[in-house]
Formats: structure tokens, C-alpha cells, sequence
């Protein structure tokens, strides 16, 4: 028997504890939670992106992936365990990728006036490269933040006119950060 | 070892199910006081009994949870009571009815009286979702005037209000906006619960099973009532003085208590009464 691919240990148990991780991180946004390890998953993935994936994609659900991302080990994985349909086009419900890649966020979906809510949710991966500080402001933050975030997060802005716009999750390693589109990023 | 069934899943639900409302309900506190549709499932429970809510709690609640389950405030009703054993037997959580050790809070019509904290969600069962509903029965319609931002039908009904009642009678489902943006059904709560969803420091989910809709307030969310600058909001409760505690800053229940019609008023909020009394 060979090995299985990295995956959950308790399926049910495990993906309720990383919802929760989730939710937390999109509710209060700017905060670092962290994610229970996966090992040996397929590269360039995170731990973070990877349960992402697990908790929120499945077969009704496309995923666009950045180019780096883009190999046989990582879609073998998504399709082994989610059955979402990776797409080449940016008309998807879910992205993964390089910030470079995503760029420009406005070509995701960023809903409709009466469904603000399909708007597709965007990963970013090794989102601690080429930081800059940012305080950030909203709904689920108490006090002004402090934050580095990747340079080119500033250009979410052209994809936001709220209630429509993309959600974010910042994730490196087995962290992730939450930027929904109700987070107000300034320099 | 949990002594939880066997045959279910953990909490009852699919996980297909579970994904496709956790997606739901991260969007809702992306677009904090937006109504996301979701495919609501057939639950052992009756339409009425709170499945919007005990979906909420199934998609959300993980091994490690403490789960509080309440029914006006209180713990030891039936809705209370029969949802809490739900839990127990397809997850295998624990229970609380300390409202300070609860992880999970699923609530039918209150706020526990208790300050929440940033590490507790409370979960709503909410009966009709759209506050504008009763104003305009077409979903079409109430779709649109939520994207235009157009609520000055629900300014009117206030108004009437006042000019039928003198004041504002609207006593429960009062509506409030959230983020500046959305005008939200709080579920039908007293009023007198609304300033606690103002700045609260717990995650506030809200789920109503038979219209398939999912809501969310994050934390630290402006969640203002309603007003009109002379007639300013008013979180109204009854004058009077708890007969088992003695709280004079709770929300009381009036109780019939013999076949005479002597009444006494109690706190609402079972556990914070009894934290009081001893």
C-alpha cells in the first residue's frame, strides 16, 4: 500500500477545529491565528492555503491557481480530496496563489449588488515577502492595528466598493490573517 | 470518550453540508448585516424549532466546545433543553448553563445578560430573516431595496408608529443597522437586548432554517437601533424589580402564578437570576 496523501486526521474533528480558525480570523481581522500542521503537502502549498482548500472547497466549487502553483502534485491533491474544478480563467469562487499572480483583484468575482456574497475568496501565499506596515480599520477590530502586509495589498482597493469586493486570507506557513472587504488598509 | 452516536457524523451534518454553510457564513461576516442564501437541510426538528440556528451551531461547533443552549433567556425550556441533548448525543460536547464557561451560545430571542467575550460565538435562531418583510412581502423587491440602500419604508412604519402609539411601539425585532449599511432583523429579541449588539465583543451568527438564510455580525460591529432625532431609541423594560434575585437592571418575564391572576416579574435570563441569588 502506498502512502496516503497528506490530508486531515479526523476529517469531520480537524476541519470543524480549522473552520473555527477561519471564521476567527475573518472576524477579526488583522490577528495571526494558526492552523493545526499537515505535513508533507504537496509544494509550493502552505499549511494554511491547504486547509483552506480543505474547509471550504468542494465539487461546487472552481479554484483558480497561480502559475506557480499550478503542477500536477497540487491539482492531483485538490482533485483527490475536493473534486474542484481548477480553472484557468479568474471567474472562480476561490483563488491560491503569489500576490503577483492574483494581480489585479478586480477580475475575480466581487459580487453583484443584490449577491454581494458571490464574490470569490482569495488566498495569498508566503504573504510575508515585501512587507509594509498598514493600519487597518472595521468591523472586528478594536482598536487601530498595526500590520505588515505584503506592498501590493493596497491594490485591493480596486476590487472593494462595499458591500462587493474580494475577501482575503493571508496565510504563510501554518499562519493565516484575515482581510475581508470591510478592513480599511491605510499607509 | 465521547459518549456521543456513533452513526452520525460529528454534529449531525454532512460535511458537504458543513462546507457549503461555513462558506455561507464566512461571507456573511465579510458583508456584516447581509442576508447570504443557503441550502437549508431537512433537520430532526420541526420549522420553527430553531434548525437555522442548530445548522449554525452543527457547521460551527468543534470537539473542544462547552455549549450553552437558550429559550427566552432561559436554560430549562423545552427548545433549551431538547437542543442542548441534540448536541450531546451527535457530537458528544459538553453543556454548560454558566453563561461565562459557554464556547457556543445558541440563543432563541435574547441576549444573555452576562458581558460575552471575543472568545464566544452566540448563535441566533432567527424565524423570518428580512426585516422589511411585513413591509414589502416580495423577496425580489426587498433584494433590491437592500442593494439601493433604500429603507425609508422601514422610517415610515417607525413613524407610524409613533403618530398611532406616541412613541415607538416596536418592543422586539426592532430593527437596527449594522457597519452603516444594512438594516438587520436582530432576530425577534426584546429592544431591550439591542444596545448589547452594538460593539460586542462575541461573534453574532444568525440562522433561519425555514428561509434559508444566514447573517453574521463580527465583533467590534456599529449596530445602532433605529431612531428619530425627538424620539430617541428607547431600550425598554419593565419597571419593575426581580422577585427572585432583586435585579432591577434585567430583562424581566411576567409570570402568572396562581388562578387568580397574581403575577410576578423574574429575570428573563435564568442563570445570570440564579448567579445573583447566591
Amino acid at each position: 500500500m502506498t502512502n496516503p496523501l497528506p490530508f486531515f486526521q479526523d476529517q469531520s474533528k480537524d476541519a470543524a477545529r480549522a473552520f473555527r480558525i477561519a471564521l476567527k480570523a475573518m472576524a477579526m481581522p488583522g490577528k495571526i491565528q494558526n492552523f493545526q500542521v499537515i505535513d508533507g503537502l504537496p509544494t509550493p502549498l502552505s499549511i494554511a492555503g491547504a486547509t483552506l482548500i480543505l474547509v471550504f472547497c468542494d465539487f461546487n466549487t472552481k479554484i483558480f491557481l497561480g502559475e506557480t502553483f499550478r503542477n500536477k502534485n497540487v491539482e492531483d491533491w485538490i482533485n483527490f480530496y475536493t473534486g474542484a474544478k481548477i480553472s484557468g480563467d479568474k471567474n472562480v469562487d476561490f483563488a491560491v496563489g503569489h500576490i503577483e499572480e492574483l494581480l489585479p483583484f478586480h477580475e475575480f468575482p466581487i459580487g453583484t449588488d443584490e449577491y454581494p456574497d458571490r464574490s470569490a475568496n482569495i488566498v495569498i501565499e508566503n504573504a510575508s515577502k515585501d512587507v509594509k506596515s498598514f493600519s487597518l480599520n472595521g468591523p472586528g477590530i478594536k482598536e487601530t492595528l498595526h500590520v505588515e502586509l505584503p506592498e501590493k495589498i493596497i491594490e485591493r482597493e480596486s476590487a472593494i466598493s462595499f458591500p462587493l469586493g474580494v475577501d482575503i486570507f493571508l496565510a504563510k506557513e501554518n499562519f493565516v490573517m484575515g482581510l475581508p472587504r470591510t478592513t480599511m488598509v491605510e499607509t | 470518550m465521547s459518549n456521543s452516536e456513533e452513526d452520525f457524523n460529528f454534529a449531525y451534518l454532512d460535511e458537504q453540508t458543513k462546507r457549503m454553510i461555513r462558506r455561507a457564513l464566512i461571507k456573511a461576516i465579510c458583508i456584516p448585516g447581509y442576508q447570504v442564501p443557503f441550502a437549508s437541510r431537512e433537520m430532526p426538528m420541526p420549522y420553527g424549532w430553531g434548525t437555522g440556528g442548530v445548522q449554525v451551531t452543527a457547521a460551527c461547533l468543534q470537539e473542544t466546545d462547552v455549549l450553552k443552549v437558550i429559550d427566552q433567556g432561559s436554560d430549562d425550556t423545552t427548545n433549551a433543553v431538547s437542543i442542548r441533548k441534540f448536541f450531546e448525543r451527535v457530537a458528544g460536547v459538553k453543556t454548560t448553563e454558566n453563561t461565562g464557561k459557554a464556547s457556543v451560545i445558541q440563543t432563541r430571542h435574547r441576549i444573555p445578560e452576562q458581558v460575552l467575550s471575543e472568545d464566544q460565538i452566540l448563535v441566533y435562531q432567527v424565524p423570518i430573516p428580512e426585516p422589511l418583510r411585513f413591509l414589502e412581502p416580495r423577496e425580489t423587491e426587498t433584494r433590491v431595496m437592500h442593494a439601493l440602500e433604500e429603507y425609508g419604508l422601514m422610517h415610515v412604519k417607525l413613524y407610524e408608529d409613533i403618530s398611532i402609539n406616541g412613541e415607538i411601539s416596536t418592543a422586539y425585532a426592532y430593527p437596527v443597522k449594522v457597519n452603516d449599511r444594512y438594516i438587520m432583523d436582530p432576530s425577534p429579541t426584546p429592544k431591550f437586548d439591542n444596545p448589547k449588539m452594538n460593539f460586542c465583543s462575541a461573534i453574532q451568527l444568525f440562522g433561519a432554517g425555514r428561509e434559508q438564510r444566514i447573517y453574521a455580525v463580527p465583533p467590534y460591529t456599529k449596530v445602532i437601533s433605529l431612531d428619530f432625532e425627538d424620539y430617541p431609541f428607547e431600550a425598554s423594560r419593565a419597571e419593575k424589580t426581580c422577585e427572585i434575585c432583586g435585579a432591577t437592571n434585567t430583562y424581566l418575564d411576567e409570570v402568572v402564578i396562581d388562578d387568580k391572576g397574581t403575577r410576578m416579574f423574574s429575570c428573563s435570563d435564568s442563570d445570570y437570576c440564579n448567579s445573583q441569588k447566591s
